[in-house]
Parts: structure tokens; sequence; C-alpha cells
């Protein structure tokens, strides 16, 4: 595993700010109310940069760097609200040839129980499942129901029959792909996070009401106080889950779920009150706010939401004193 | 931090894990939390442990007694008492942590020679004189008046919220010298002896049932004009130097008490017993415990940050006041969970058998002071607002 200098991860993310400028504007969804399929050319642009296969070994055309690398370029890709099935394709990349070109689309569900409503399953090759193990499935076999979706940018589908999995992993390698999983994750909440603040910011920054700018009211500026004490915390815990995973430190799991939790929460804030701050253009399809707030639902929900994780913490807790 | 930092900083975490070993079963026992006499006993004898050991004044010059210490190594330290169950500061905290390293970088060659030692053998307490009824969160706006008569100030008016006021020795007071001046430049910063005529103490009860704060008044009290710290009127910037001390490292100690909290709690409601079942069983209930351990976590992670923002020369800044706001109402949300986990037994502050709930409520009532003490949330929140994200200050 390598890591990134400064340098390095500063150039990328610069990289990212230009794509997400270039290929996700959003424009096409601020002007149509329906639900937008990935754009191949917008995805395989973001493979090109190397993004996708940041984590996969160099036999298939990846990165092989760690997590400490890669929440720092997901927290970009959150804050440009990038669309696909990211996560799922970086981990898929892993394991599977022709996933960092973008040539092949990996999507996934992180358990097998429940309604499997998937993200992105209609521009996917592949459904990946954890659960005893890592299930990979083609999604070609699968009879599924395109649904109209929360989030005008992450198509979803109900899966109504699976085909025949491919097992690529044991119990240990899924719980590995879940912590992963859970830690970009947060890392994309984060940026989202981030996101929901500096517009709002920006907004408050420039509206008048009662002969002043609205961010001089005290009520504004504690509101966006938490929300940006929320990101910072968020933030710290995910570079912490991060480095406990790249180091297999044993308190790694613990610290992956308090930072699901964390930015969930963060994000939560951040997404709701950002539309609030926007006042009644918050409340419209055209502007931003919508979106993050639609998006962060989606995000919260993979790898296990935040309330999950905050049992996955309590479970930690007690045998293991710090 | 560098790699030989990091080892360095090892070492020295192995040889303080080792004194406290070797100390902390050699302590006395406890006194009782309202026998401030014996309070103020056993803070001295811990406190000159420390100074025996070599470890008071970490960070402070070995000319004072103190001795060379890196911000990692001071974290360390205290995170190693904290694990170990070492005593806090108690009488000690305003010294310690407040007067000391002020009058280090803001007082004569000839106060920090006089004050320093005895604040690092233990052998002097100190109390903060701020706060007035009319000047909380808006200090500026005090009113204790000194004037200059021959080589004494002659002070009056009153203080409150004096931490440790009725045991302390010195006072750390700021004062109005000049009421014509704008109200930032006419204020000073004295090293009052509290044994002078004509203070007098009054301790205040808080909800908690303790006496830590008290009111004090000053009745013509003559301080000599030597035990001013730095330049009369220039005491606003003293004052600022001491609010940049307390939002220091103490907090990890707290921290890490709050961490081992949380475990004994989560082990604590599995012996809660409900109608169905025990607490633990509740699903609800331990979403609220992980979740405060998660947020727990969260704040070990920004105190990393900030100890390697530390280490590179990048100041605290507003990332002080996210720590503290964030810090303090998650120890708050701790005792919240932790008097709903016990139900019946939160009613009283004494622990029922195999229980800690007398602990956690009690807790859960000191620590409604950290959210008004040190600038309260609302200030904290405007900080962050104006430095951290640009937003305009208050209009007048």
């Amino acid at each position: 595993m390598t890591t990134l200098t400064g340098q390095e991860t500063a150039a990328l993310q610069e990289s990212i700010r230009r794509l997400a400028a270039q290929h996700f504007d959003r424009a096409g969804v601020r002007e149509s109310a329906d639900p937008q399929s990935l754009d191949r050319t917008s995805w395989r642009a973001l493979c090109d940069i190397g993004v996708v296969g940041m984590l996969a070994p160099a036999s298939r055309g990846g990165l092989e760097l760690g997590l400490r690398a890669a929440v720092d370029v997901w927290e970009e890709c959150g804050y440009g609200l990038i669309t696909g099935p990211m996560t799922w394709s970086a981990l898929g990349a892993t394991r599977l040839d022709g996933v960092s070109q973008g040539d092949t689309v990996v999507t996934g569900l992180h358990d097998s129980r429940g309604q499997l409503v998937a993200e992105h399953l209609d521009a996917a090759d592949r459904l990946v499942i954890l659960g005893d193990g890592i299930d990979i499935y083609d999604v070609a076999d699968i009879d599924y129901a395109q649904m109209h979706p929360l989030d005008p940018l992450t198509p979803v589908a109900l899966v109504n029959r699976l085909g025949q999995p491919e097992r690529i992993g044991d119990n240990q390698d899924a719980l590995q792909w879940s912590l992963r999983g859970a830690c970009l994750t947060a890392a994309s909440l984060v940026g989202a996070t981030r996101l929901a603040i500096d517009t709002a910011r920006s907004h408050v920054l420039a509206r008048t009401q009662f002969g002043r700018l609205i961010g001089s009211f005290q009520s504004v500026k504690h509101l966006l106080a938490d929300m940006a004490v929320g990101a910072e915390v968020a933030s710290a815990a995910v570079s912490q889950a991060a480095q406990a995973l790249d180091a297999d430190d044993p308190d790694a799991r613990r610290y992956v779920s308090s930072a699901k939790v964390l930015a969930g929460d963060a994000a939560s804030l951040a997404a709701r009150s950002s539309i609030q701050l926007h006042g009644g253009m918050g409340y419209t399809w055209e502007a931003d706010p919508h979106l993050v707030w639609k998006r962060i639902i989606v995000w919260d929900n993979a790898f296990g939401d935040a309330e999950t994780n905050a049992q996955l913490v309590a479970h930690c807790l007690g045998d293991n004193r710090p | 931090m560098s790699r030989t930092e990091a080892s360095s900083t090892e070492r020295f975490r192995v040889e303080v894990h080792q004194w406290l070993t070797e100390v902390l079963p050699t302590l006395p026992d406890r006194p009782p939390r309202d026998d401030w006499t014996a309070q103020r006993a056993f803070d001295s004898v811990w406190q000159r442990t420390m100074y025996d050991g070599g470890y008071a004044g970490l960070g402070l010059p070995e000319k004072y007694g103190g001795r060379p210490a890196s911000i990692a190594e001071q974290f360390a330290f205290l995170e190693e008492c904290a694990r170990a169950g070492a005593p806090p500061h108690g009488c000690n905290l305003v010294g310690i942590t407040h007067a000391a390293p002020t009058i280090l970088t803001e007082a004569s060659e000839e106060l920090r020679q006089r004050l320093i030692p005895p604040i690092l053998r233990g052998e002097e307490i100190w109390c903060q004189g701020f706060s007035e009824t009319e000047a909380g969160s808006d200090l500026a706006a005090l009113r204790c008046s000194a004037v200059q008569d021959g080589d004494h100030y002659v002070i009056n008016g009153h203080k409150i919220w004096t931490t440790h006021g009725h045991v302390a020795d010195w006072c750390e007071l700021l004062v109005r010298t000049d009421p014509t001046a704008p109200r930032h430049k006419g204020i000073t910063y004295l090293a009052l002896p509290m044994h002078l005529d004509g203070i007098t103490v009054r301790p205040i009860r808080t909800l908690a049932g303790e006496r830590e704060y008290s009111q004090v008044t000053f009745d013509n009290v003559r301080c000599p004009v030597n035990l001013r710290v730095g330049e009369e009127n220039n005491g606003w910037h003293v004052a600022m130097v001491t609010f940049a001390h307390e939002r220091g490292a103490t907090f990890i100690y707290d921290l890490i008490r709050a961490q081992q909290a949380v475990n004994r709690l989560a082990d604590n409601a599995r012996q809660v017993v409900r109608a169905e079942g025990s607490a633990w069983d509740d699903a609800g209930v331990r979403r609220d415990i992980g979740r405060v351990a998660a947020q727990l976590d969260g704040m070990w992670a920004l105190t990393r940050r900030a100890i390697s923002d530390a280490a590179t020369g990048h100041g605290p800044g507003a990332e002080a006041s996210v720590a503290k706001l964030f810090g303090t109402e998650t120890l708050q949300r701790l005792g919240d969970v932790a008097i709903k986990v016990f139900g019946p037994a939160a009613l009283t502050l004494d622990n029922l058998p195999g229980l800690c709930n007398g602990d956690f409520v009690h807790e859960r009532l000191v620590d409604t002071r950290s959210t008004i003490a040190g600038g309260t949330s609302q200030v904290q929140r405007n900080i962050i607002a104006e430095r951290l994200l640009g937003l305009p200050r208050e209009s007048a």
C-alpha cells in the first residue's frame, strides 16, 4: 500500500473539482424532473483520474493506495456531489478486472436481508451483496424494477430475483469490504456536509433582510456554527478510522462505526439546515440544497445507517476499556 | 510529528506510566467532597508529589521548577494520569493551568520568581477574580476599581464565580484602573494576596450542592503596585493570555475519564432491571449510549488532530472553540443518557448496590457548569461563526 503526499492529494482534489465542474455540474437535473441515469462518459472521466482504482492493485489498473489517501479524495467527490456507485466500484476494482478503467461498473448492497433497493443498477454490470461472504451477480441475470428515486441523481431499482452468485470472498473479506465501504461513505458524507455549509454560508452573506445581511443574525450564525462543528468532528473521525483500517488497529471496527455515526448526524443537520437557511428558495427543485439532502439520505443508508452504527459502537463497550 | 518525536514521546509516556504505578498507592485517601480544608490538603500533597517526581510545570522553564516538555508530552502526561485514575488538579487548577503560564509570559522576573515555584510545589493556591454580577459574558464591563495611592492600589468592588476563592492564597484579579478610557483599555491585571484586610469571601452553593465558587467583596483593599502583572491598563491583553491557556490541554483528562465512564455505563445498563429485561436489552438505550461513545471517539480524533497541528506550529484559533463547545455538550449528553438509563436509580445520589448511578448523576449536575464557564456555548458559537466561517459580528 502506498500513500499520497500532501501535494499529490491537493493535486488530485483539484482534478476532482475540475471534473465535477465539467461532468457533474447538475445542470441537467435542474432543468428536468426526470431521474438522471449514470453518464458513462462522466464515469470514464472519473476513472481516468484514478479515483475508482484508488485501492486496487496495479495489476488491475489501480493506485494501490490506502484508506487514509482515499478518504480525502472521497470527501472531495462528496463535495462535488459526484454521482455513480463510486464506493462499490472502488471495492470491486480490488478483485475484478476492468473496473478501475471504467469498462465494468459495479454496484452493491451491504446486506442480503430486507428490501433490496440497489443504486445505479440500471447502469451497472455487476451487483455485489455482502453477507457471510462476498457474492457477485451479473446484472443481466437480475430481474429488477426501476423505481422513482428520492435522489434524482441516484437511480434505484428494487431487486425481485437474483441470478446465480459467484462467491469471491469469505466472511472476513466481506467484513473488510463493509468497513472500508462505511469509511469511504462517511468521507462522502463529510464532503456533502461541507457543501451544504458552504452553500448556506454564501447565501447568508448575500441575502439582505431588515436592512442587514441575514448572516449577521445570531440564530443564523449559531445554526451554521453547529453545522461547522459537526463537519470538523466528523472529518477528524473519518481520518482516524481510515488510519486505523490501514494499520489493522483492533479499534478500527469501532472507529469506522463512530465515523459513520458522526458523519451521518453531521450531514443530516447540515443538509436540512441548509435548506432552512435558504428560505423559500431552499424549497425549490431548481436550487441545490434539496439535492444535497436527498444524497445524504442515500449515503446514510449505505453500509449501515447512523442508528445501526450507533448500536455497533455500543457493542464495542464495556469489556474493552480504553 | 516526526518519527524521532513520536518515539521520544513514547519513552516519556512509559516513564510516566511507571512513575504513576509507584506513587498513586502512596497518596492518602480522597477527602469528602464538601470538606474543603481536607480537599486543599490532599490536592497539595498530589501537586507536591508531581513536583518531586519532576512532572510539575511541564513546558515551564526549569529555573522556576518546571521541566521542558513538548505539547505531545504534556498531553501524554495528562492522558496517562487519567487512565491510571490519578487525581485531577483540584484546588491547584487555577494556579497550574491559568496563573503560572500567564505570569510566565506577562509578569516581571521578580514576580515570576516569587509566584511560580510555590504554585508548582502545591504550596500556594490561586483563584480567579474576573466575572462580576454585571460582567459575565461581557467581561469588559467589569467595574471593580483600583485607584493608585502611593505604592498601593486601593481596591473596591466585588467579584463572583471566583473558583476556589475560599481556599486561595492569591487571586488573578481584573480591576478597572481608568474609568475614562474605552472599556477594554482601562483594565489592569493584579496578583492579589487573598489574606489582605478588607476581603470577604462567601462561597456559593451550586445546584450540585458544592461550593467551588465564591462571591468576593473588596472594601478598601490595599494591594502593592509591584504585584501588577503587565502594564497598567493593559490587563485585557493579559486576560486574553489566561483565556488561551484555559482552553489548553486539561480537557484531555476529562475526555479520557468520560470514555472510561461510558464503558462503565454500558456495564451498568446490563445491571439495571426493567419491566422487560435489562436497560441494555433496549435497542434505544444501546443507540443512545453508542452515539455518545461515537461522539467521544470524535472528540478523541479532534484532540489527536490538534496535537499534531500544535507540533507543526499551527495555532489553535477557532478550533479551540469547536473542541470546547462539542466536548462540553457531549459530556452533558453522556450524563443525560445515564440518567435515562438508570431510571428510578437516578433519583438518588447514593450508589445502589452494583451500580454507579449516584456518581453519574452527581457528575451530570457538576457538568452543567461547563457550557456556561470559560465562555458560554453561545459565545463559542459566535466565535466559530465569526472566525471560522467569516460571518458578520453583532451590530451594536
